[in-house]
């Protein structure tokens, strides 16, 4: 499988601070990736790096190109909806509709109206005079009917209510994923894309802590509810983290056997969001340790 | 999607975020300036009444045919809408690229298939074309317009004077002119305003601080240094609307620019140009 997007040591500093320190993955054509990382980790400057929306050191290759070179024409195949509302407060929802089709070769204006026709949004009103979940909800449907080959998301649903990020997600699923369609995806909210993911990459300060598809993360990592008197057996296997339940502990481990695992309690697949959390934890202590 | 296509949207873009400057300000022009030549020619007819009325004067002495008040008119509306929309036009630039980073609005538009070249020559030729061409056309109508408020009422006084003829003939005479430094005035405005539009794109806050307070810092550099200022006299002579430039000249007959300083001021709009659709690609994280 070809990748969508290739990035080979991607450094990016801010003054003293490093956001992005010689990062390497790929995301491959037809993956729906998870960026995931704490605030401040460096994903959104990733993105944008990929974006050509900012210099940067390294090498990135987007659906084939460098994005530095002609970003607007890589935007052809590429959408993008970024954590804030940077629609322009002052469009008229049909007047955003009609200079998409102006100038976008794919856009199709049906499609819009089809997927517009669906929300509570007025084709009158203007971007400010919408709910933040309008706003994301009008962006989706200029992105989902550009019929792009790529699309990355940064944070697409930060601040909004559940049933806003629900319809989000399902929408994408529903008209925009298919196997020759690329999703990136940065979110905090990790558990509402999950069943949306096949691959995931955890970034932290600057560097990858994880970069794996989805089935081999769930092989290697196991979530096991362990019972109390299996605790000191359970903490000789070196868990990543351990979390205390009421009747024992729910621990992680990494690449221990299913069978030894067994004895210890009850086995289940590891949550991307327990798995982000522990090894985060783990980084940290790690990292104050030193 | 071809270039004009494109380009055609980007200023349809621009008129609808700023439609008061662009449209609504040159027809609301258009409208009061009609409204009070009917105001004033209903009020004169009422005032003097049609039959007590009286020239002591026949329509001779107007001397329609060969200018005078036609041709006054005419200049008056194309000076004043022209110097408006310089004013509106340099307004403009200085928030054109500004205002998208500050609400970030920076990042959906370049998240769509549209170059910065594209985006750069779409606001440029805003500030030096399509501005001050659609005030001109404004002038144009309005003094048309007022041409035929005057007729008609000129018909209820003084049956039989070729007003409309004349009077307007002589204005559009005025019009051929006023074209003519229109597209003179593209060129030599094309430093000062190219200038704002770099200023808007690279400003990180007060544009309007920066667009003024670097050719001031030049005219102190150059004072302190050397005896003249001439790269400050030079860009603060551009700075002034064509017409306007040197001696008052209501006529606007005499208004041309040196073949050399055209080539100058249109080598640095160039360069400008070029600055500007650099910055707007490279310069700032956004």
């Amino acid at each position: 499988m070809s990748n969508a997007i290739s990035v080979q040591s991607l450094s990016k500093r801010f003054g003293d601070h490093q956001a992005l320190d010689r990062v390497s993955f790929e995301v491959p054509k037809g993956a729906v990736v998870g960026l995931i990382g704490p605030n401040g980790a460096g994903k959104t400057t990733a993105l944008k790096a990929i974006l050509g929306l900012s210099a940067f050191e390294g090498t990135v290759e987007v659906l084939g190109k460098s994005p530095r070179s002609a970003p607007h024409q890589m935007m052809t195949s590429v959408g993008y909806i970024s954590d804030v509302g940077i629609l322009p407060r002052w469009l008229k929802v049909n007047d955003a509709l009609k200079f998409t089709q102006a100038i976008h070769p794919q856009f199709d204006l049906e499609k819009a109206h089809a997927i517009l026709a669906k929300t509570d949004i007025p084709l009158k009103q203007r971007v400010k005079a919408l709910s933040k979940g309008m706003v994301t909800q009008l962006h989706l449907a200029l992105v989902l009917a550009m019929d792009v080959q790529l699309l990355i998301l940064d944070e697409p649903t930060l601040g909004l209510d559940i049933v806003y990020r629900s319809q989000f997600y399902q929408q994408i699923l529903n008209e925009f994923l298919s196997e020759d369609r690329t999703l990136l995806i940065s979110t905090h909210q990790v558990e509402e894309i999950e069943s949306l993911l096949t691959h995931l990459i955890f970034i932290d300060q600057g560097k990858i802590r994880l970069d794996a598809a989805l089935d081999d993360v769930y092989s290697r990592y196991r979530a096991v509810d362990v019972v109390k008197s299996q605790m000191s057996a359970a903490r000789g296997l070196k868990p990543l983290s351990e979390q205390a339940q009421i009747e024992g502990a729910c621990m992680i481990f990494d690449g221990v056997s299913a069978e030894s695992l067994a004895e210890l309690g009850t086995t289940r697949r590891v949550g991307i969001a327990e798995l982000f959390v522990a090894m985060m934890t783990r980084e940290t202590k790690s990292t104050a340790s030193i | 999607m071809n270039q004009v296509t494109t380009l055609m949207a980007l200023f349809q873009r621009e008129s609808w975020e700023h439609p008061n400057l662009i449209w609504r300000l040159p027809v609301g022009l258009v409208i009061l300036n009609v409204v009070l030549a009917i105001a004033s020619v209903s009020l004169g007819l009422q005032y003097f009444g049609t039959e007590n009325f009286k020239f002591e004067f026949n329509s001779q002495d107007l001397s329609f045919d060969q200018g005078g008040p036609g041709q006054a008119a005419a200049t008056f509306f194309l000076l004043s809408y022209f110097l408006l929309s310089q004013m509106v036009a340099i307004g403009y630039l200085l928030s054109a690229l500004y205002e998208e980073r500050k609400d970030r609005s920076i990042l959906f538009w370049k998240s769509l298939p549209v170059s910065d070249f594209q985006v750069v020559l779409s606001k440029a030729l805003m500030g030096l074309v399509v501005i001050p061409g659609l005030y001109l056309l404004a002038a144009m109508l309005t003094f048309m317009l007022v041409t035929v408020v005057l007729s008609l009422g000129m018909t209820f006084l003084l049956p039989g004077t070729a007003l409309f003829d004349g009077f307007l003939m002589a204005g559009l005479a005025v019009v051929g002119e006023a074209l003519r430094v229109f597209a003179l005035q593209i060129i030599w405005g094309a430093p000062v305003f190219l200038w704002v539009l770099l200023v808007s794109g690279l400003a990180r806050g007060q544009p309007l601080i920066w667009a003024m307070g670097i050719p001031l810092l030049v005219l102190v550099v150059e004072k302190s240094l050397l005896s003249e200022a001439r790269v400050f006299d030079w860009f603060y002579a551009h700075a002034t609307p064509l017409p306007f430039a040197g001696a008052w000249n209501p006529m606007m007959g005499s208004a041309s620019i040196d073949l050399a300083d055209g080539f100058l001021a249109a080598g640095i709009g160039l360069i400008l140009f070029g600055l500007t659709v650099f910055g707007r690609r490279h310069f700032h994280e956004i």
